[in-house]
This record gives structure tokens, C-alpha cells and sequence, in this order.
């Protein structure tokens, strides 16, 4: 099992190591000098500019400097149009913090929600809840987050005044949790329709299974059966869907974050692209791949919880 | 094992739940209670020279006392956080906004007593003083008794730290140029920059404590020297003991300006509190120059990129006003609380002349039938703008003394150049369009236009233009093109036409020039501008514009507005750009904001006036 860690922990950092090698690459490869936009500035002034920053020497050059200074000192060089001079891993690590807060409470909520209304349905398949909550599972997953966002915002926070219209930066406590709620349930409906959907799929078949009915025959009730052993057996491929669904959550955030003005990665990612500030897009580009990669290896990693049967990294029988 | 690994798993998620939950994202601790400030002035007229008193000592907190009529808080949303507040290399618009409420400069553009453009001594104690018969040595005297927040003092040491560090070889700020050659050219300055000379050089001297002296390399006017030193952000003092604090250690590099903690005000307004990302809260200073300007007693900023957002919060009156974009605009123009003004830009089509792969963008007669082909007026209620058929926008002033713009001297003294119908002649367009197919030999033109896609209105003028163009020329024989791009890469890309000469062939443009020296802006089209957009080289327009700004010819302002019409023909003979039409300044305002000006105008670079209005409590 620590062997298989190892290797899991080994397989990332090559992955994460490839994607910037690329991401470089192809920002580098992009026409223009990062100080086209001082109009006024003389061309003998540009030429010292890269010569300071670097941007004159050859592309795999600066790719050398640039990893040597990432793995030696963990420099991840300064911004310099979105605030000059500002070390990259200063402005990210200002980001990161809200960003995880929204979207792991997001997740947080959505299995939870998800697999109670999937639960639901399955239970009471075919049933006006089923026909109800399958419903809403169709709008949540067809309807992008942002729209939600939007409408929430004008309902919830601007027509009826039960939430702020943006987050209050400096709300502490249950204020910031209450202005935090919209984003948060935005970012959420995708995901808990997901899991609803695929839980009653799974469900639905597990139930009609032969353990199911001798778990029957042995005293339990339709729903302490489903509940001790229907679940836990549909969980195993419910937990494939947690990778593309906290990616999506991730993709969402980009944009609800700017309807709430939130001031996480989101903006920063949108804005370091916008005025190409390559450092600044690199690092955000990092920090999504990072994430998506954990969550990969935390999702196989609990393959072994949730199903006792699957035994990570061991080897095939002789 | 498997426990373990399920309380591990538990472990980290709930630590990254809970890693949001602290009480800021930043360490930015909020400064001390204002101190209770004294009510402005009833005058509205400019401020004498005398400065203001110096602040008391800091007064222990007061339970919060009822503020005078105006003297309440301004509240307001930005599309953008502050990039910094180190003028020597800010890199955004906005970085100039907060810098106007925060800095002080030695001359500061403000509204004059007839509501018109007018500029003021700020730490200067007066205009500019002649001091030899060549016009190249001037001296500036400087106020005294002014200080920093922190109670330091400023003097000449400040004025000649500031531009020291602003053109300093080793730090290489990306806004040295506009201290070294812009309106004027100081002497030395570039050759300091490039390291050729020695500080000592710069034509930048310390005559006394409260007096600095400026040499330039050619003859120059006070208004000049007011205009170079007043012209934005990066000419504003920085505060030497936290610059220097926030340099690195081979002082190649300044964290100055980065937060609050590394920042001084002297300004309008002190900053109070800086969240990255978030909000910018000022306080009003009360050992400000011209305090009794000021009637805000706090302003806040929040940033907020969403239109849709900032519009809620001013409707549900969380800010006190909002600029509207083209589609709020048509839903809002009947309402009381629009005031808007005239553009301080020009929206255009780039052409890439030489493109070898499409020659037909070099023949003059084709980018007539383009120049003569756009209905503006079309397109510019399809933008919600103003038709523009010339180059120098509406609010850019011609004549200082009577503030009169531009245009209306143009439309006064040539109104021989003002073209019927926004120049839209569809039969000339058509006309010039055969002959360009004829002295080309091309039988089908197909052009790709470029769009900016972070504003949806450029896709539906290019859209419109698709259309009516081919209707114009035949659709058998003409098509548009067009193509979408983020504002950054379309900017990157047509600047990229010197290594890439077939890189693109129109491309939309945004110009915004001197507003008060319209001989001045069209240095990017002169053959030695540097960031070009387009390849256009003309000798004409290149020797007009030495004797515009930099010949002694300058110094008949008749003669050089002259200059400036011509500068404008010249452009409009050639059409390196096809002018289309201009963006205005749109907002909501609510009552209790009252501006400066009786009927809510708008003030060349000063604007409306936001940080002088009165806000109700």
C-alpha cells in the first residue's frame, strides 16, 4: 500500500512536471513581448527590460532558469503586469484560501444532498418523488452554475434581500457562511444532480441483486437493507464521477466567482490571461492541475474504504 | 492501515474546508479611527497657496458623531483591483484612479472656477519660473509645510528622490519614459536610464530645500513643463524611507506601493485599508493641500468585474453610482439619473497595409470604399456610441484659455473638412471600390477583420459590417471575415506585424490621446514610434509633428492647432486607421451625490468630479 502511494505520489509529480514543461512552452511561443502595452517605451528600454527579465535568451534557456529557480529556491518568479514586482507564490497563496472554501463546501454539500435525493428516487422508484426529484436532476444538470448564480442573485440577494449581492470580504463567521450561501448552492446543483442521477442508477440495479434479497430474508426492511448494503456496493462507481464533478465544480468557480466578486482564483486565472502575465497564468495553471491530479489520487485511494473487496496495488494472483 | 488512511483522508478534507475560514484572506491590518475632521470651506473657488494646518496628534477613538450635510461616505464599484500603487510601473488605468486619490504631484489637473479644465500648483507653491532667455532652465518652487501621513516632511529631497528612483538604471521602471521624454525631454534623463551618465547629469537639480530647477533639451512653455509633470501617475512622489524599505537588496526591484503596508499617502485621501482583490478603502486627509475640496469624509471601492453585479448593488443603493455599459445604457436612458458625457476616445478600424499576403489592403482607393462604406451611424447604435467620421475625439480640448474642444474650432475655422453624412457614401464607397479592384487586377476580395471578445458589441458591429459592406461592394465579390480574440492577444497580434507582416489585416483599435494637446497624440503614427500598429510611414505627417511639439513653431498656438488639422488630414488622405465611432462616459448617479459642477459635466482629466462631491450621510 505504501508502495503504491509512492509510486501514485512519484506518477504525479512527473505529471505535474510535464504540464508545466508544456504550459511554458506554449505561453513562450506566444507572439508579443509582455511590455507591448507601454506604448511610450523606447525600444533600447524594451531591450533592457528582457535583458532583465530574462526574455531575451533562448526559450529552453529561460525554461532552465525557470525550473531551477521553481525547485531550488521555490520562486515562481514576480508578476509583472497584475501587480509588478509581487512574488507569483505571494499572489496565489492570497487566492487559494476563499477558492477552496467555496468549492469544497460545494462538494461537501453536493454528496451528501446528492445522495439522498438518489437514494430517494431509487426507494421510491417510479414514484411521483422519483418523477419529481428526476425533475430538477434534468434543469441542475442542463443549466450551467452561472445561471443559477445569476438568478439566485437577483431573486435571493437583490429582489428579496435574504443574501448580500457579493461576498462581504469582511464578514467573519456565519456573516461570511451567509454570503457565501448563493455561490456555494450555485456551484453545488450540477453536482448533487450528478450524484442523484448515478445513485439511483446504481441503486436501482443493486437492489434487485441476490444479497439484497437475502439480506431481506433475513429480517430487514426494503430501506435498512438499501441503506446497509445497497449503498455501500453502488458507492464504489459513484466515486469515478467525483473526479470530473469537482473539475466541473473548479471550471464553474471561474465564472461564479466573478458574479459574487469573489476575490479567488478564478479572477486571478481570467485576469493573468487577459494581460498576459505569463508567471501569473502559469502558476494558476499549476494549481488547477495540482488540485485535479489530488483529487484523482485521493478517489483511488479511497476505493479501498469504501469497498474492502479492492485491494490497492496489490499484484494479480499467481 | 485502511483506518488510518479513512482518518487521513477525513483529516485533510476538513483542513481544507476550514482553511478559508479565517478572518481575512490578507494580513492587512486596518489603520486607526479617522481623526475627526474639520468642515470644508463653502468656497468652491481654487485654493489659495497657503497650505493646509498641520494634523493634531492622533486623538484617541470618539463614539461616532452625526457628519454635516456632504460629509458622508462615497461608495462605489470597480471593474479592476489596484495592480499598484508604485506609479514608476503601474501598468493599468486603474492604477492612475487610486493614485489620484492617494499622491500628491506637483501640479494637479482640477475644475476651474468656470467649470472648465484647470491646473493647480499641488506640492508646487507655483507655475513654473523662466529662468534664462533659452527657455531650457526652469525653476519650480515648492510648498512648504506639507507632510507625508506619517507626519514627514516633503521637500526638494522628495522631488528628486522620486524621479531618481522613477528613471533609475538598475530598477528600470517600466514609466521612466514619460519623466525622461514626453511633453518635454529632460535633459540626460534617457541617457541616465540607459546608464550612459551619471545622476548628477539629469537635468534635475536641488537649488534649495523648497526649490528644484529643470533642464530640457530644447526650448519649452510652463504650460509644457505643468502638462509633462501633471500627466499621470507615474510623475507623483513616493515617500523615500518606505520605498527604500521595499527595495531588494541589489536594488533591482521595489515592493513599493504592493499593499498598504508598503505605501505612503500624501494626497486627497489616505489609504485606510487594501484588500487584495477586494476593496480599497480611503479616509480623507485632512493636511491635504486643497482639504477644503474635499467634502467625503471616506470612500470605498469594491471590485467587482460582473455589470450585471454592480448594477444590483447600485439599484439596491450599495453604491452611490454605476457606469453603464452599451446594453445597460439603452435600458436606462430615460432615466433621471443618467449623466453622461463626451468620449474621450476613438474606436477604429487598424489596417495592415503592407500585408504581403493581401495587397489590396495598401491601395488608398480600397481603404476609401471602407473609410466611405461604414454606415457609423448604424454601427454606432449598435454599440450605443457616437458616429465618429475624424480622429481626435469630442473632448479633447483646442484651445486651453477658453476651453473650447477641438472639433468645435475644426468645425469653426474648417468646416470645409466636416464630411456630409459621417462620410457614409455608399455609391463613392462602391465607386472606389471598382477602382481598387482595377488598379489592383484582384477580381474577389476576401479581408479578415479582428474583434476584441471581451466586450459583446464588437462582434455585432464587425457582424453588421460583414453585411453591409458586401451589400455595398457585392457579396460575389467582397468578404469580411471576422474573428474574435481576447483585447490582450489582438493587441499582441497586430503589434506583431513587424516579424509577421501577413499576422492580420483589420483589426479593431481604441485611441486615447492628450486631452488637452491634440498636436501631440499622433505621435504613434509617426515612422519612429516604436509599437506600432500598423505599418504606416509617412514623412509628411513625421515633420508636422517635430514642428507641432518640439520647434520653436509651437509657440504660436494658432499655428500649432493649425498643425494639428492637418495632422488629422493627413490621416484622413492616408486612412492607416478607419475612424468608426467613439465610446461616451455613461453613468447612474444617485441623489445623494451632489458634483461639483452645477449641471453634472464632465471635466477633462478630472472627470465628474467624484472624490469633490458631496455625499449625503
Amino acid at each position: 500500500m505504501t508502495k503504491y502511494i509512492l509510486q501514485r505520489l512519484l506518477a504525479t509529480v512527473i505529471t505535474l512536471f510535464v504540464i508545466l514543461t508544456i504550459g511554458f512552452i506554449v505561453i513562450r511561443l506566444m507572439p508579443g513581448s509582455i511590455f507591448e502595452g507601454y506604448d511610450e517605451m523606447t525600444p533600447e528600454m524594451m531591450a533592457q527590460l528582457n535583458a532583465k527579465y530574462n526574455f531575451d535568451k533562448p526559450v529552453i534557456v529561460q525554461y532552465f532558469i525557470y525550473m531551477r529557480n521553481i525547485l531550488v529556491h521555490w520562486d515562481w518568479g514576480i508578476s509583472l503586469k497584475m501587480n509588478p514586482n509581487v512574488p507569483v507564490w505571494t499572489i496565489v497563496r492570497q487566492k487559494i484560501p476563499v477558492t477552496l472554501y467555496v468549492n469544497l463546501y460545494s462538494l461537501m454539500i453536493s454528496l451528501p444532498l446528492g445522495m439522498i435525493a438518489g437514494i430517494a428516487m431509487a426507494l421510491k422508484k417510479n414514484s411521483g418523488i422519483d418523477y419529481g426529484i428526476s425533475f430538477l436532476v434534468v434543469i441542475f444538470i442542463s443549466v450551467p452554475s452561472f445561471v443559477f448564480a445569476t438568478g439566485m442573485q437577483y431573486f435571493l440577494a437583490y429582489k428579496f434581500g435574504w443574501f448580500p449581492i457579493i461576498y462581504d470580504v469582511n464578514a467573519v463567521g456565519s456573516a461570511k457562511l451567509h454570503s457565501l450561501v448563493l455561490p456555494i448552492l450555485a456551484l453545488a446543483f450540477s453536482p448533487i444532480a450528478r450524484v442523484a442521477r448515478y445513485l439511483r442508477a446504481e441503486l436501482a440495479e443493486t437492489i434487485n441483486s441476490e444479497y439484497m434479497l437475502l439480506a431481506r430474508t433475513k429480517g430487514l426492511t426494503y430501506t435498512q437493507a438499501t441503506l446497509r448494503h445497497g449503498i455501500r456496493n453502488s458507492l464504489v462507481p459513484l466515486m469515478n464521477i467525483i473526479i470530473p464533478m469537482f473539475t466541473t465544480i473548479m471550471g464553474g468557480s471561474l465564472v461564479v466567482e466573478r458574479i459574487f466578486a469573489i476575490p479567488g482564483m478564478g479572477g486571478l486565472m481570467i485576469n493573468a490571461i487577459n494581460t498576459s502575465d505569463h508567471q501569473v497564468t502559469l502558476a494558476t495553471l499549476m494549481f488547477y492541475s495540482f488540485i485535479s491530479i489530488i483529487t484523482i489520487l485521493l478517489v483511488d485511494l479511497s476505493y479501498g474504504i469504501v469497498d474492502p473487496r479492492i485491494r490497492i496495488g496489490g499484484k494479480k494472483a499467481e | 492501515m485502511k483506518k488510518v488512511l479513512a482518518i487521513l483522508l477525513v483529516s485533510l478534507m476538513v483542513i481544507s474546508l476550514f482553511a478559508g475560514c479565517g478572518k481575512k484572506e490578507v494580513d492587512i491590518t486596518p489603520s486607526a479611527p479617522p481623526a475627526e475632521t474639520a468642515k470644508p470651506a463653502e468656497t468652491t473657488q481654487p485654493a489659495a497657496t497657503t497650505p493646509a494646518a498641520p494634523s493634531e496628534p492622533a486623538k484617541p477613538a470618539e463614539p461616532e458623531k452625526p457628519k454635516p450635510e456632504g460629509e458622508g461616505t462615497l461608495r462605489f464599484a470597480v471593474n479592476a483591483d489596484i495592480s499598484t500603487l508604485n506609479g514608476h510601473m503601474y501598468s493599468m488605468s486603474r492604477d492612475g484612479d487610486a493614485a489620484d486619490m492617494v499622491d500628491i504631484y506637483l501640479y494637479r489637473s482640477y475644475i476651474g472656477p468656470d467649470y472648465k479644465f484647470q491646473r493647480l500648483p499641488e506640492f508646487a507653491a507655483d507655475f513654473p519660473q523662466q529662468m534664462d532667455d533659452t527657455r531650457t532652465v526652469w525653476q519650480i518652487p515648492l510648498r512648504q509645510g506639507l507632510t507625508w501621513e506619517n507626519g514627514d516632511p516633503l521637500n526638494a529631497d522628495t522631488v528628486m528622490y522620486s524621479y531618481k528612483m522613477l528613471i533609475d538604471p538598475k530598477l528600470l521602471n517600466t514609466r521612466a519614459s514619460y519623466f525622461n521624454s514626453n511633453t518635454i525631454t529632460i535633459k540626460n534623463g534617457a541617457e541616465y536610464t540607459k546608464g550612459e551618465c551619471e545622476w548628477e547629469d539629469v537635468g534635475l537639480k536641488k537649488i534649495d530645500d523648497y526649490t528644484v530647477e529643470l533642464t530640457t533639451v530644447g526650448p519649452v512653455t510652463a504650460d509644457e513643463i505643468v502638462t509633462h509633470l501633471s500627466f499621470n501617475c507615474a510623475m507623483a512622489m513616493v515617500h523615500e524611507p518606505t520605498y527604500e524599505a521595499a527595495m531588494n537588496a541589489d536594488r533591482t526591484q521595489t515592493m513599493y506601493g504592493t499593499s498598504k503596508d508598503t505605501f505612503m499617502s500624501a494626497g486627497s485621501y489616505i489609504l485606510k485599508e487594501w484588500i487584495p482583490g477586494a476593496s480599497v478603502t480611503y479616509e480623507k486627509n485632512p493636511n491635504w493641500v486643497f482639504a477644503d475640496k474635499i467634502w467625503a469624509h471616506e470612500v470605498t471601492e469594491r471590485v467587482v468585474t460582473d455589470n450585471s453585479t454592480t448594477l444590483q448593488m447600485f439599484l439596491n443603493g450599495e453604491i452611490d453610482y454605476v457606469s453603464l455599459g452599451a446594453e445597460e445604457y439603452l435600458q436606462y436612458k430615460e432615466d433621471p439619473r443618467l449623466i453622461e458625457s463626451n468620449a474621450t476616445s476613438m474606436y477604429h478600424i487598424t489596417v495592415n497595409m503592407k500585408n504581403p499576403d493581401n495587397p489590396i489592403l495598401d491601395n488608398l482607393n480600397f481603404r476609401k470604399a471602407l473609410y466611405h462604406g461604414i454606415d457609423r451611424v448604424a454601427v454606432a447604435n449598435i454599440g450605443s456610441a457616437i458616429p465618429a467620421w475624424y480622429i481626435q475625439p469630442l473632448m479633447v480640448i483646442g484651445d486651453l484659455s477658453t476651453g473650447e474642444s477641438f472639433r468645435e474650432l475644426q468645425q469653426k475655422k474648417h468646416p470645409e473638412y466636416t464630411p456630409e453624412n459621417w462620410a457614409y457614401d455608399p455609391a463613392l464607397a462602391k465607386e472606389c471600390f471598382d477602382k481598387a479592384l482595377e488598379e489592383t487586377g484582384i477580381s474577389k476580395v476576401s479581408v479578415e477583420l479582428l474583434y476584441s471578445s471581451d466586450n459583446s458589441k464588437y462582434k455585432a458591429c464587425s457582424e453588421f459590417l460583414q453585411k453591409s459592406l458586401a451589400e455595398i461592394f457585392g457579396a460575389d465579390r467582397f468578404t469580411l471575415e471576422i474573428q474574435g480574440m481576447p483585447n490582450s492577444q489582438m493587441t499582441a497580434t497586430k503589434k506583431s506585424w513587424k516579424d509577421n507582416p501577413s499576422v492580420y489585416d483589420l483589426g479593431w483599435g481604441g485611441w486615447s490621446t492628450s486631452k488637452i494637446a491634440p498636436w501631440n497624440g499622433y505621435n504613434v503614427w509617426r515612422s519612429s514610434y516604436a509599437q506600432k500598429n500598423e505599418p504606416y510611414f509617412q514623412p509628411e505627417l513625421d515633420e508636422l509633428w517635430v514642428k507641432a511639439n518640439q520647434t520653436e513653431e509651437r509657440f504660436d498656438k494658432e499655428k500649432q492647432l493649425e498643425m494639428a488639422f492637418e495632422m488629422e488630414q493627413i490621416m484622413l488622405r492616408d486612412l492607416p486607421i478607419i475612424p468608426v465611432m467613439e465610446n461616451p462616459n455613461r453613468y447612474l448617479k444617485s441623489d445623494r451625490v451632489i458634483l461639483p459642477t452645477p449641471d453634472n459635466s464632465y471635466v477633462v482629466n478630472v472627470g465628474f468630479g467624484w472624490k469633490y462631491a458631496r455625499v449625503a450621510d
